[in-house]
């Protein structure tokens, strides 16, 4: 699948808040169990973080 | 058009808005603003907040929990610090003359101890008044008032107390202490308590058959440590004179076997748990359930109490005595076997404490007391089910890891008796009229806390 340049770094940008987001929610985790685990699934979270990696190696620039 | 530049900011900006208020709120949520925070929990319907009762081998779980042995235990999260917790619980009790709910305090393993359920507190059918939270329930005539209740509990020496602590002394009318000592045959394996009433003076002379360190803790009616000693010889002495009148408790450590107690005193009961050594046995108990368990096949015999006999047979196995009446005689052919009550046990027939003050588990109607006071209030009936509250200050709660720890004692539950909880509430309480950034500040503390 073939994207702009500017698509692409759209693309990378939300790939990395949600990346540093996983990290930062771990540690919230982490330091306090149960703040994030109760409400929201760390799991899914992480599943969404692989299949967004792999759909990137996927793309490329146009 | 926007530029790469603007772009890239606006996405960054938007991202880490929408994850941080997600943090935010997550927190807002933990803090709790409103004070109260409420889980339910049952057999069927998981919480993450609440463990399943455990240990597994003592609990069959179908739609409901079926409590087959005693103690169980459960942990609840607690996600900000509260101050009181309540437990609403939906139960079956066909078992258990009474069922302990405790929340665990201190460092050990000690447990603030509530009534959930006691049979004879149900049945009785005194007047009664509920008092600052306290049930008071009067046996006298023609008292139904509060304020005449008041009166009466001011003026009656007969008050019998139930996990209050009770401002009166402990008095038995015209008791004097034996002129020379008198030994008693007890023959005991290992660690057990006892309770002993003592007027000025205490004096108890152990001996041990073997050759390890014996502990022997002293402790008064308000239950304060006052002498702790450690002796590896067979013979020890433990005497204290000028001593306030009262019941003082005496626990023992030791993996020897305490032959006997030659002693002054007179009344010398024996609490919860004792092994007891190969040979004859008579002891007295006003339990209303005991549990026996034999070891090994020296400890397999006939058992009898109260004109019945009852058969140990298998080893391991827990057999029970039920619905037992205030005294039991209980006679032990071989011994070899580990007893287990809610009661007390005397090894003398003549001198077995009515009750311990501030403890009372037993009262009918036939009781000698004019006032009943007790931390507990009657289930509601809902069905086959009853419901009842008990609730703990959190000021002494050990918290570990953010969680509370409960025990559940149900002595007499059994695979084919158990205990059912039908559901389980748990109710936080704050105290309320705290501002956001104290709940806030406490909040980091408590995390902090659990993070150290």
């Amino acid at each position: 699948m073939r994207l702009t340049k500017r698509q692409l770094m759209i693309f990378d940008e939300i790939f990395a808040i949600i990346s540093i987001t996983w990290i930062i929610y771990m540690i919230a985790e982490y330091l306090k169990v149960g703040l994030i685990s109760n409400y929201y699934d760390l799991n899914i979270h992480f599943i969404i973080l692989i299949i967004l990696f792999i759909f990137r190696i996927m793309l490329k620039e146009d | 058009m926007l530029s790469d530049k603007k772009i890239k900011f606006i996405v960054r900006i938007a991202g880490i808005v929408i994850f941080l208020t997600i943090l935010i709120c997550l927190i807002l949520i933990d803090i709790n603003l409103s004070g109260r925070q409420s889980i339910y929990v049952s057999a069927e319907d998981n919480n993450s907040k609440v463990s399943q009762i455990f240990p597994v081998s003592r609990t069959i779980v179908n739609d409901n929990w079926n409590i087959i042995d005693e103690p169980v235990y459960f942990t609840t999260r607690m996600s900000a610090p509260y101050d009181n917790v309540e437990l609403k619980i939906k139960y079956k009790n066909d078992c258990c003359q009474q069922v302990l709910i405790g929340l665990q305090t201190g460092d050990n393993w000690s447990y603030e101890e509530e009534l959930l359920d006691n049979k004879d507190f149900n049945n009785l059918a005194w007047p009664k008044t509920i008092l600052d939270n306290l049930s008071v329930w009067s046996n006298m005539e023609g008292i139904i008032g509060e304020s005449e209740i008041i009166s009466g509990l001011a003026n009656s020496d007969k008050i019998a107390s139930y996990n209050i602590p009770s401002d009166k002394d402990y008095i038995i009318e015209d008791y004097s202490d034996y002129k020379a000592q008198q030994s008693i045959n007890i023959n005991l394996i290992g660690d057990y308590s006892m309770l002993v009433y003592v007027n000025d003076r205490i004096y108890l002379d152990f001996n041990f058959i073997g050759d390890n360190i014996s502990t022997i803790k002293l402790y008064d009616n308000s239950s304060n440590l006052i002498k702790q000693d450690e002796t590896l010889d067979s013979n020890y002495i433990l005497e204290m004179n000028n001593l306030k009148t009262g019941i003082y408790k005496i626990s023992i450590s030791t993996d020897n076997i305490t032959s006997s107690i030659a002693s002054i005193n007179k009344y010398i009961n024996f609490t919860n748990q004792l092994s007891l050594n190969g040979g004859k046995h008579s002891l007295l108990s006003n339990a209303s359930t005991i549990r026996i368990k034999s070891l090994d096949y020296s400890g397999l015999q006939n058992i009898i109490y109260a004109d019945n006999d009852l058969a140990i047979d298998t080893i391991n196995n827990k057999y029970y005595l039920r619905d037992l009446s205030d005294r039991t005689y209980l006679d032990i052919p071989s011994g070899n076997i580990q007893i287990y009550s809610d009661g007390l046990f005397s090894f003398n027939d003549d001198y077995l404490l009515d009750f311990i003050p501030g403890s009372i588990k037993r009262i009918t109607d036939e009781s000698d007391y004019e006032y009943l006071i007790a931390k507990y209030h009657k289930p509601i009936i809902d069905g086959d089910y009853s419901i009842n509250t008990v609730s703990f200050d959190l000021a002494s709660a050990t918290i570990s890891d953010n969680k509370l720890r409960f025990i559940i004692g149900a002595l007499g539950s059994s695979i084919d008796n158990p205990f059912i909880i039908e559901s389980i509430e748990i109710l936080y309480e704050k105290k309320s009229g705290l501002s956001f950034w104290t709940e806030f500040i406490d909040y980091l503390k408590y995390c902090w806390r659990n993070i150290r």
